[in-house]
């Protein structure tokens, strides 16, 4: 399979979550960089251009909207997607407030992630 | 004669006193040991209800990777995905989460249980790596590092596993409360297990307000709490599983802030 499509980074400190979410986007056309924190991210960003980043709220080290609050501060104007394990009204507050561009929990339907993904 | 008949009389008596009088101990110390045990349990649940955020982020996390590995199945599948192997290797990584997710439920429920006193092979250093990785969650979302130190020589303790996790998840979570005020950069808390003579010593570590001076002598004396919601039995209940380990428990102030817990139980040989 020819592994040109959008560049998708993914962030999860779970490596299961992150081989599975991987394994979706691939599957569904796009291509993956996947890290398993914040900081490896920050060490090391694809030299592709990137479409959007999908990132965990809790990650070991900098946290998810840590890592967004950043990239924006630094100008950085890539779709973020947070993704939680689970739904909390003030992750999700300060999810939209730090300017995320969607917010869903790991059990929404990957077809309303790859909508918005695809709309960007 | 009449004098023999009455001591023998006043003997039997008072022997009958004592009879009744054991047996009325007896009887009280059962009931208290219920107590103890009801009490033990409440206390338990009362922790587990306070991990119920962190028990949930836990087992999304096996749920989602299954969700988006039969996701990604279905997919590849009604895109004419001819490879076995990947469809495999899915279906393989979705049995593993599953299995994850039955363990994370069954350690759940082995902590919810009521649970009577029993006597087993205990690895403290595993005991600590599992309890500390349960409270990851926890720890994450109060922005506490968490350091474990273990003995290089794992030591065999013979126990209780689930009050003696009890006891540990007391104390860390203790440790989390007392740092609530502290800069989250600075919220570190360290278990160390460590060998001393025969006994093994489990110490929690944290970097918050310390305790209270005056209160520090009575900390483990039932309904003492600096907590506003706090019912104040977690601690005495620690006391009492220890004791019940043959072991002690002491608080005090850390030289550069905050406090530290240890408890202490005989050792019985190595791994």
């Amino acid at each position: 399979m020819m592994l040109s499509g959008p560049l998708v980074v993914v962030v999860d400190d779970d490596p299961a979550v992150l081989k599975a979410f991987g394994r979706v986007l691939r599957a569904a056309g796009f291509d993956t960089a996947t890290y398993s924190s914040a900081e490896d991210y920050l060490a090391a960003p694809p030299t592709r251009r990137v479409h959007c980043l999908v990132l965990d709220v809790q990650l070991s080290g900098m946290s998810g909207l840590d890592l967004q609050r950043l990239l924006r501060s630094r100008g950085s104007t890539l779709p973020v997607i947070i993704l939680t394990a689970f739904d909390d009204e003030t992750v999700r507050r300060d999810a939209w407030t730090a300017g995320c561009a969607g917010y869903f929990d790991k059990q929404t339907d990957v077809d309303v992630v790859l909508r918005l993904i695809r709309s960007f | 004669m009449t004098v023999t008949l009455l001591v023998s009389l006043v003997i039997a008596v008072l022997a009958g006193m004592l009879v009744w009088e054991f047996r009325r101990r007896r009887e009280a110390e059962a009931k208290a040991s219920r107590y103890l045990a009801t009490l033990t349990h409440i206390d338990r649940l009362s922790m587990m209800g306070l991990l119920t955020a962190s028990l949930t982020h836990e087992l999304h996390q096996p749920l989602g990777a299954i969700l988006r590995n039969s996701e990604a199945a279905k997919m590849l599948l009604s895109s004419g995905c001819t490879s076995l192997a990947e469809i495999n290797d899915i279906v393989e990584d979705i049995r593993k989460d599953d299995h994850r997710a039955a363990e994370i439920i069954r350690r759940m429920k082995v902590l919810l249980r009521k649970h009577e006193f029993s006597r087993e092979r205990v690895d403290v250093n595993e005991l600590v790596t599992e309890t500390v990785m349960f409270l990851t969650p926890t720890a994450r979302a109060q922005h506490v590092e968490v350091e474990t130190n273990l003995h290089a020589n794992p030591p065999i303790v013979e126990g209780d596993r689930v009050h003696l996790q009890q006891v540990l998840l007391n104390l860390i979570l203790n440790g989390f409360d007392a740092m609530t005020r502290t800069p989250p950069a600075s919220r570190n808390l360290v278990v160390s297990t460590i060998g001393v003579n025969s006994q093994i010593e489990i110490s929690v570590s944290d970097r918050g307000s310390g305790i209270p001076g005056d209160e520090i002598a009575d900390i483990f004396e039932p309904f003492v709490t600096t907590k506003a919601d706090g019912m104040g039995i977690g601690l005495s209940i620690a006391r009492s599983i220890i004791e019940a380990h043959s072991g002690r428990i002491v608080a005090e102030n850390n030289a550069g802030g905050g406090a530290t817990v240890r408890f202490s139980i005989p050792a019985h040989g190595h791994v």
